[in-house]
């Protein structure tokens, strides 16, 4: 991609990277990313202390509930902001007046800081977890008031997990297209979405520009993390068990904390899932939106339509999901048995994959297809360009970070003692593989499988961009249909997204639960 | 012949680091029970999984049954484990987590499933667990799992089997009759071992022969009773029990010390050190008895017996002895070697 950036931009034309609106894009790309960060920082900050340190009633529960929003994917939280409100929006049926939801910023804001906050709350929470207490009471019992003892002790150990979510957001900020695109926002990514489609050479060129702008953001945001974490070390020196202590909270705690995990509930799931469900009705959206320019259809007849789509989605993001897994398994095996720099540096590839954004990504691949073939090989290049094998491979590589985790974590219950074991009763290596590692770690492959699957079901740009031509898969028909303002006929859809990936993580809990 | 030959045996795994074994060689016969006796970090661990494969050496030879198993060098051979007939109990069992306990047992044997079954059984039998077989191994505790782990490297009828610390993580009250047992049902099988430990009660116990290994080498071996009386080094001496080091000024087979005229073990002059082991001195109320006289400075009660620190002119020595008569701290005594002392080598 910087060969093509250069290369064709060299004679025909010369303006530089950064300068009109390649800057204006850039900007409106790093407020809104730190505008998300600030507000999910906020709220996830609270809610994870709570949670983790707190003595708040039903924090199990409100936890789940806190974590239910990774379901709703950012596109489909937009479709639900643009339903709400507007002429023959959700509001104006049931109230009657005409409430313009935010778009632009403001709206791309709410949406992506409700689709981010999970992540941010996970992490801080799990760090929240693992902060030693004794720490904190050694620091107490040094004399250290309560503010010294949490500016001093509590925060700096916090550090790593706020920078390691930080960098999602970040990065899943950058990256995003289905919301800023719905939104009408101008970012980075969206300008490279907007170039591609436009199909001529020269906006490619363009595009390929834009791309170069945004991988080099990603990387200013590595950059800066690797960076405030070069010298933190945080290991527990020294053993002895790690004791819990919570906080007991006042009645008006208690009552503060509940409305922060309820508001946050409330504007994150159940507004979107009422609009959702509102536009699914028949008998509400064809009174409110009967309007002849909504052409609508009859409900039954909508929901045939979710079938097909759902079909492309699993034909799409099965067979990534098993490539990824079907890769992550040798890179997790060769680091956790074969330690050495390569085998290191091997299990980092797939995070540059993560954080190469998705539409640089599937940008980079139409390029090496289209153009960056040596002659011979020029038609397989172009055989691949929009077919299914280059698009589970897109898939596959950009969500293998997401398989080798609970790979590896699984690897933990196959210790190689066991392998050790097998080998001195006379088993060789692949009968020890298929014996007794594989079924040892066969709960992080489906793990594995179920959360790239999920994400494969619910990514956007690689999708719209790589898919073979006539496929259309539930994402892609949600973004659509709400480009289109076709409300009503996006309901089914987004209501299948949410639903199986709902499903499909719950099933994920339930056997954890069980196997814990 | 002996079943296991291991020659010059040597491995390093850092460049810049000693190595971790180096140039170790010790025979094994048939029904005998050799322990590798060692500090931890000594190697002794790494010896024991290169016999079994999981290492390659970088050095030296492994031969077995009259076959090359790993034979590094010019012309290297590395049979793989599988195929190396020899049995293998891990210091945590490693028994796998997702089969039971019959099924544990059979995987290490080959055959028709009623054939393996019915061995499966018999190994079962003999360490007392076929009530458990059909049990998940996180059912069991410690000492039963234990068991199964040794059922499973019998199974397989090897000649060898090898044991890695493997009472290390049982209950002090279980571990002796586990040693006991243990070792009654090897030498009933007439199955060789070599087992790895750093608890040197253990190694008295359990060996036929023990070998002391320090720093990747090999510093003696013998029967449990001549490596204890008859160390051949400071450190062997030390590593087997509590020992009172003294340098000496000898003349022939005696030798004069703080703890009066001493008879040596064998004929030697000059300056030397010699080691005598805390029982070996007997203690008496000083008006009874001439001789060297010392003074309490603690005791440490254990039941048993009594261990004394005495300190005699500007030293301290160890003095072990029964609880029959006690005397307190700052009291004066005499003292007797009644054995000889054993000269060390110099260095």
């Amino acid at each position: 991609m910087v060969a093509y950036a250069f290369s064709v931009g060299g004679d025909s034309d010369p303006t530089p990277l950064l300068r009109g609106e390649n800057l204006t894009r850039l900007i409106n790309t790093v407020t809104l990313a730190v505008g998300v960060l600030c507000i999910v920082t906020l709220l996830a900050a609270p809610m994870a202390w709570l949670a983790a340190r707190s003595n708040l009633a039903l924090r199990t529960t409100l936890s789940v509930l806190a974590v239910l929003p990774l379901a709703i994917p950012g596109y489909v939280m937009a479709y639900a902001l643009k339903g709400m409100g507007g002429y023959g929006g959700m509001i104006s049926a049931w109230a009657g007046v005409n409430i313009n939801t935010p778009t632009g910023y403001w709206g791309a804001l709410l949406c992506l800081s409700a689709y981010n906050l999970p992540y941010m709350f996970l992490t801080l929470r799990a760090a929240m977890f693992s902060v030693d207490p004794s720490l904190e009471e050694a620091a107490f019992s040094l004399g250290r008031s309560r503010l010294s003892v949490a500016r001093n002790v509590l925060l700096p150990q916090l550090l790593p997990a706020f920078l390691a979510g930080s960098m999602l957001v970040l990065l899943h900020v950058i990256a995003d297209f289905g919301v800023v695109s719905l939104m009408r926002f101008e970012t980075l990514s969206y300008d490279v979405f907007l170039k591609l489609e436009s199909g001529h050479s020269t906006s490619r060129y363009l595009a390929s520009r834009s791309g170069l702008l945004l991988m080099g953001l990603a990387a200013v945001f590595i950059a800066m993390e690797m960076y405030l974490l070069r010298r933190v070390r945080l290991d527990r020196a020294g053993t002895g068990n790690v004791r819990r202590r919570r906080i007991r909270l006042s009645a008006l705690w208690q009552t503060a904390g509940f409305a922060l995990f309820g508001v946050v509930f409330l504007v994150s799931v159940i507004t979107p899932v009422t609009t959702i469900v509102y536009w699914a009705w028949p008998a509400d959206a064809i009174g409110a939106a009967g309007d002849a320019s909504f052409g609508f259809e009859s409900n039954r007849s909508l929901m045939y339509g979710v079938w097909p789509a759902l079909w492309d989605s699993i034909y799409c993001s099965m067979p990534a999901a098993l490539l990824a897994t079907g890769l992550a398994i040798p890179i997790a095996l060769l680091r956790a048995r074969y330690p050495s720099r390569r085998a290191f540096v091997l299990e980092r590839l797939p995070y540059i994959g993560y954080a190469t954004p998705a539409l640089v990504f599937a940008l980079s691949l139409v390029l090496v297809c289209l153009w960056g073939m040596p002659g011979p090989l020029r038609g397989i290049g172009s055989a691949l360009y929009q077919s299914l094998s280059l698009l589970v491979y897109a898939y596959a590589i950009h969500f293998l970070a997401e398989a080798v985790g609970p790979i590896r974590s699984g690897l933990y219950l196959a210790r190689p003692r066991l392998e050790e074991a097998s080998r001195s009763l006379g088993h060789g290596r692949w009968q020890t593989f298929f014996q007794i590692t594989l079924p040892l770690m066969r709960h992080g492959v489906i793990v594995s499988l179920v959360l790239v699957f999920i994400s494969c079901m619910k990514e956007l740009p690689l999708t719209m961009i790589l898919s073979p031509t006539g496929t259309q898969t539930l994402a892609m028909a949600v973004w659509s249909n709400t480009e289109e303002v076709l409300y009503d006929r996006v309901a089914p859809y987004a209501l299948a997204i949410m639903l199986i990936s709902s499903v499909l993580v719950g099933i994920l809990l339930m056997r954890g639960r069980e196997n814990n | 012949m002996a079943l296991l030959s291991v020659q010059n045996l040597t491995k390093r795994f850092h460049v810049d680091h000693p190595a971790a074994v180096d140039g170790v060689s010790f025979d094994v016969q048939p029904g005998e029970i050799l322990v590798l006796l060692g500090p931890s970090g000594c190697g002794k661990t790494t010896v024991l999984r290169m016999i079994a494969g999981f290492e390659h050496a970088d050095r030296g030879s492994v031969r077995f049954d009259g076959q090359t198993l790993t034979q590094a060098g010019d012309t290297p051979k590395h049979v793989r484990p599988e195929h190396r007939n020899i049995g293998f109990v891990f210091q945590d069992y490693a028994l796998f987590p997702h089969m039971s306990v019959i099924r544990n047992v059979m995987y290490g044997l080959h055959g028709k499933r009623s054939d393996r079954r019915v061995r499966a059984l018999q190994a079962l039998d003999l360490v007392g667990m076929t009530d458990y077989a059909e049990r998940r191994p996180h059912e069991l505790s410690g000492g039963q799992q234990q068991r199964v782990a040794l059922a499973r490297s019998l199974g397989p009828s090897p000649r060898l089997i090898l044991l890695d610390e493997p009472f290390s993580n049982l209950d002090a009250s279980l571990r002796e009759n586990t040693r006991q047992e243990m070792r009654k049902l090897l030498h009933e099988q007439d199955m060789a071992a070599i087992l790895v430990t750093h608890d040197q009660e253990e190694a008295l116990s359990f060996a036929d022969r023990i070998a002391v290994m320090s720093a990747g080498r090999i510093e003696q071996v013998g029967a449990p009773r001549d490596v204890y009386e008859q160390p051949t080094s400071a450190f062997a001496a030390t590593l087997l029990g509590r020992v009172n080091l003294l340098q000496v000024n000898a003349n022939g087979c005696e030798a004069d010390s703080i703890l009066g005229r001493l008879r040596l073990d064998r004929e030697v002059h000059g300056p030397i050190t010699v080691a005598i082991r805390p029982e070996h001195i007997l203690l008496s109320d000083p008006s009874e008895a001439n001789g060297v006289h010392g003074t309490v400075v603690s005791q440490d009660y254990k039941g048993h017996d009594l261990t004394y620190r005495i300190q005699v002119d500007e030293q301290i020595v160890t003095v072990q002895s029964d609880c029959r008569t006690t005397y307190p701290e700052e009291a004066s005594v005499a003292l007797r070697v009644v054995a000889d002392a054993v000269v060390l080598p110099a260095k």
